[in-house]
């Protein structure tokens, strides 16, 4: 193992000696990102969608979850505010898909995933989802992507305020409030979130007999959490930077509406507490950035069931929690040679340790993985046109290491208006803890799964009294030893590597405006087919072939026409999921099938511009037609719903 | 109008189009059914918190097998987790373990005639006159006793036996006077209750987690126990305990990594069909299970009965436990005479 990782640390270590040659520039870090330069050609290459900041812009949502969904195709599986939410990219499941906020993974170690409902929006300044060659990059074993969050400091602007503050149908609410200080050196910001709802939503139940009218109970949820980042600049080129991130959350885990065991059986709730935080050094010029970080994540989780039981009262039949700690420890550099060539190199280092305890079934498991992670990235300009990215990363799991994860990127502007990029990359999974040593039914022997994807994609952007942005990406991937967890003859599930699933699909993004006399008229439209089957072949016959993955829509489809007028603006939200099957077999049966469904939201907002301020009023209708329709089978979802909010900005 | 103002029309009257659009809701259509009810009956689990059990009705006259029958005669889901049926009363008994509800329907039209419902996960379901039937719970600590008239609750069993540990009945059976009933979910005690007075008795250790139980012609009872999880714990067992001294009379330990579904008498109550992945027969004065009679290879076997009046074995195949399963019937040399789609996890055969 040591002899394979050495040549990348010498090409690491390699790279401070370059340091001579380098010019105080801090452009990069400070110049404000615009939707346009997020286009540019190497991030077209690198496959980075940035959200739509005039998507995001008078919003009262605090929720990322729901900003992700009506601003992007991707699925997310959710019922109603603040429940559980998993994130699908690419016809992938939510294991596959990573989530770094600041350098910092927020995927559990333990079972592989990241709950998006406690991740509120107001704590990230930047949206990106990243594909293919910079999720390899960025993250580990994201097979369909990573959502990358990141805080960006604001350098002399002296005291900003903003709170944003909405209230809704069933007592759902959400405060913000953010307090930035900053002049050239240093840079505070300060930001307290606290949101809930209790849920209680009626709907028609006609699963069971004599059903009607019923209330959801037990839908509840609250979070509250508060980040701080502070940011110095001592000298010249040096930067120092600090987030962290406290958080506690609490929700009921409802039953299904078919469940008619009274109310004081099945409650379920959750409880779940994290701390996390970063400090980051950077060093950069115009040739060379150096960055330095350590950082960790602390979450706690604590599920309890109880029922009544004759005598006792109220009595746990499930009690379980689940810790765990990782810390981070990284270092990159980012060469400039000269125009054509760039290198950037990281070393990054992670220690999980995990425990989970389940109290009545006395089952145990603490377990510990050391991650080491070594990539290096060359980029060639061929022309300023022409851009061609090479990225070898290795994975080494508890001192074994791996088939290097490879990725090659090509992407040229045809013309002004026009590119192209085509990429393929190899990338690797490793299996949970969980998926490892869960007691029951975690599997030691389970190997890493591994992914080769290739990407083609064009864009399109158009100006001349009408802004057109297209962009066109399609995308192939086979996954071999795709990890699966089933229920076996002991009646729990166990974890099992299933020999393979293919993928195919593409991505649309549309964005149009134009400026009409007073009126500016704006629209976002974005599509995904996605298509995931199991390829399984030989002997191993226990699954269907060739059906799509459960909890995949094909057609992810979301709309979004904007009408603005003066500091009035009126926005529709349309979205549009296919079919979801629970299912390998596909079978469109309603025990086993998600019918499609769309919603249409409606939202207006009035700004008042004041001095020094700014006041911003929203008032939003979900659901606008009052549909019922399934997110999940057998849980309900809201019906027409209301928010009302208030945005206010000092400076 | 200028061009690119009508394409921007356009879309927005698209969009107008789009959104008047309606969605299907979860009402489903109802079907008349009229079966003789001398078929077989097939629990479909389902897979929990999916609420996708079903039942199947497989027609012996016929060969035809009928899925989700108890949705399509009633227009509504069975529900989360169908543990297990029973024919009493002139009704169809099926415990829904994760809906804490226990529906009657009728074995010929299949269409609802009853329901006990605020339980909290019931089971198994044992008959103990004409109006009562004993329900085995998961968690409530207890057996409750339901009256088939009044379709009510109308008592309880604790199963308290002054321990740390509160005890969960799963499966039930009769022994004179007696009803017997191993404590599965992290327990490894076999209770004996006493009819008359609806208190338990006495009580044996057995090995850990025993899952099923069954009475041979000899009125031995059978005990199949999964062992612990990790490796180096307990191995899976079979035990044959004689009820009235409660010794040990036979005793056969599973290799490691083996996971045993089930066990089931034949119908003259004088062999045992074990499910180990493979399928085995042995005598019940045997001490081992000798070689498998069908071959389990690419099948999740689950559960089997054999049926008297023809005396073929009716086998259900579990598959990837995600999907929908199988069932095969097996003539008297165990040969497969024909195969049928179920609905998720076929588990508990009834006739």
């Amino acid at each position: 193992m040591i002899k394979r990782a050495f040549p990348y640390f010498l090409f690491l270590l390699s790279c401070p000696g370059i340091m001579a040659q380098e010019k105080f520039s801090d452009t990069v870090e400070l110049k404000p990102i615009t939707i346009r330069a997020e286009s540019e050609l190497k991030n077209m290459g690198m496959l980075t969608h940035k959200l739509d900041t005039l998507q995001l812009e008078n919003t009262s949502k605090t929720d990322l979850s729901e900003m992700l969904r009506d601003n992007t195709a991707v699925f997310i599986k959710q019922t109603v505010q603040g429940s559980s939410a998993g994130l699908s990219l690419r016809g992938t499941n939510s294991t596959h898909t990573r989530v770094v906020w600041n350098k910092i993974p927020l995927n559990s170690p333990m079972h592989g995933s990241t709950d998006i409902s406690k991740l509120p929006f107001s704590f990230t300044d930047e949206v990106s989802i990243l594909y293919s060659a910079a999720s390899i990059f960025h993250s580990d074993g994201a097979l369909g992507g990573s959502l990358y969050l990141q805080n960006k400091p604001e350098w002399n602007k002296g005291i900003r305020i903003q709170y944003i503050g909405s209230a809704g149908s069933f007592r759902s609410h959400s405060n913000f409030l953010k307090l930035n200080l900053s002049n050239q050196q240093i840079c505070s910001s300060t930001r307290l979130y606290h949101a809930g709802a209790k849920n209680n939503f009626t709907y028609q139940n006609n699963s069971i007999i004599d059903g009607g009218e019923t209330q959801r109970e037990n839908a509840d949820f609250k979070n509250t959490g508060i980040m701080q980042s502070l940011s110095w600049r001592p000298a010249d080129k040096h930067f120092i930077k600090m987030h962290a991130w406290a958080q506690t959350g609490e929700r009921g885990v409802p039953g299904l509406i078919t469940n008619e065991s009274g109310t004081q059986n099945h409650i379920s709730r959750q409880q779940d507490k994290s701390l996390r935080g970063i400090i980051n050094y950077t060093r950069q010029s115009n040739t060379l950035k150096l960055e330095a970080w350590s950082a960790f994540n602390l979450q706690t989780n604590h599920f309890t069931t109880k029922n009544y039981i004759s005598g006792l009262g109220q009595y746990r039949s499930i009690d379980s929690r689940s810790a765990f700690v990782s810390f981070y420890q990284g270092i990159s550099s980012r060469f400039n040679i000269n125009d054509k060539h760039r290198l950037e190199t990281s070393i990054r280092h992670h220690l999980n340790k995990a425990t989970a305890e389940e109290t009545m079934m006395e089952d145990t498991y603490e377990a510990q993985r050391r991650d080491i992670f070594i990539s290096a990235e060359y980029e060639h300009s061929f022309n300023p046109n022409t851009w061609l990215v090479l990225l070898l990363k290795e994975d080494i799991i508890d001192n074994q290491a791996y088939t290097p994860n490879v990725a090659t990127t090509f992407s040229k502007k045809i013309k002004e208006g026009l590119n192209l990029m085509l990429g393929v990359s190899k990338n690797t999974h490793h299996p949970s803890l969980n998926d490892l040593y869960f007691i029951p039914g975690g599997n030691p022997d389970l190997k890493p799964e591994s992914a080769v994807t290739t990407d083609a994609g064009v864009e399109f952007s158009f100006a001349n009294g009408i802004r057109l942005d297209n962009t066109f990406n399609m995308y192939y991937r086979q996954i071999s030893d795709y990890i699966l967890w089933r229920p076996g003859p002991q009646g729990y599930w166990q974890a099992e590597n299933i020999p393979g699933v293919e993928s195919a699909g593409l991505e649309y993004n549309f964005n149009v405006r134009k400026k009409i006399r007073q009126f500016t008229i704006a629209a976002h439209l974005s599509y995904a087919l996605n298509r995931s089957v199991n390829k399984t072949s030989g002997e191993y016959t226990l699954f269907d072939k060739g059906g799509q993955l459960p909890y995949i829509p094909i057609h992810t489809t979301n709309i979004s026409p904007i009408v603005l007028w003066r500091s009035w603006q009126l926005k529709y939200q349309w979205n549009f999921y296919s079919e979801r099957f629970t299912t390998s077999s596909n079978s469109p049966n309603v025990l086993y099938a998600m019918y499609p469904y769309f919603m249409s939201d409606l939202h207006f907002s009035k700004s008042f511009a004041l001095k020094n301020s700014s006041i911003n009023l929203t008032f939003s209708i979900y659901n606008l037609f009052d549909e019922s329709y399934r997110s999940v089978l057998w849980q309900p979802m809201l019906g027409i719903n209301f928010r009302a909010g208030v945005q206010f900005r000092f400076r | 109008m200028k061009k690119s103002n009508k394409h921007i029309a356009f879309i927005l009257m698209a969009l107008l189009v789009f959104s008047t659009a309606c969605m299907e809701d979860d009402m489903q259509p109802v079907t008349a059914f009229d079966t003789s009810g001398d078929g077989v009956f097939i629990a479909c689990e389902g897979n929990f918190m999916y609420g996708n059990a079903s039942l199947s009705y497989y027609d012996k006259s016929t060969g035809n097998l009928h899925n989700q029958i108890f949705l399509k005669a009633n227009g509504i889901p069975l529900g989360d987790v169908a543990q297990s049926l029973l024919i009493h009363d002139s009704n169809l008994w099926i415990s829904l373990n994760n809906s804490g509800k226990i529906y009657a329907i009728d074995p010929q039209t299949f269409r609802h005639k009853g329901i006990i419902k605020e339980l909290v996960s019931p089971r198994y379901m044992l008959p103990i006159s004409d109006d009562e039937i004993w329900v085995s719970d998961l968690y409530a600590g207890v057996i409750h006793v339901i009256n088939t008239k009044s379709y009510k609750t109308t008592g309880e069993i604790s199963l308290n036996t002054g321990g740390q540990i509160i005890h969960n009945a799963e499966q039930m059976l009769r022994y004179n006077n007696t009803v017997i009933t191993n404590c599965w979910s992290s327990d490894n005690t076999i209770l004996f209750i006493d009819i008359n007075e609806k208190k338990v008795t006495d009580s044996i250790k057995v090995r850990y987690q025993p899952k099923k139980i069954r009475l041979d012609k000899e009125g031995k009872m059978w005990v199949l126990s999964d062992g612990q999880y990790n490796s180096d714990g307990e191995k899976p067992a079979l035990q044959r305990i004689n009820p009235e001294d409660k010794t040990v009379e036979t005793s056969i330990v599973f290799k490691s990594g083996d996971m045993p579904a089930n066990i089931r008498l034949n119908s003259e109550g004088d062999s045992l069909y074990i499910i180990n992945n493979d399928i085995y027969k042995m005598g019940i004065e045997d001490q081992q299970t000798g070689a498998p009679i069908i071959e389990g290879t690419n099948h999740n076997y689950y559960n089997l009965t054999e049926i008297p009046s023809d005396g073929f074995l009716y086998v259900t195949d579990a598959k990837n436990y995600l999907d929908p399963g199988m069932l095969y019937i097996f003539n008297q040399n165990y040969s497969a005479i024909d195969s049928l789609e179920t609905g998720i996890i076929p588990s508990y055969i009834e006739h």
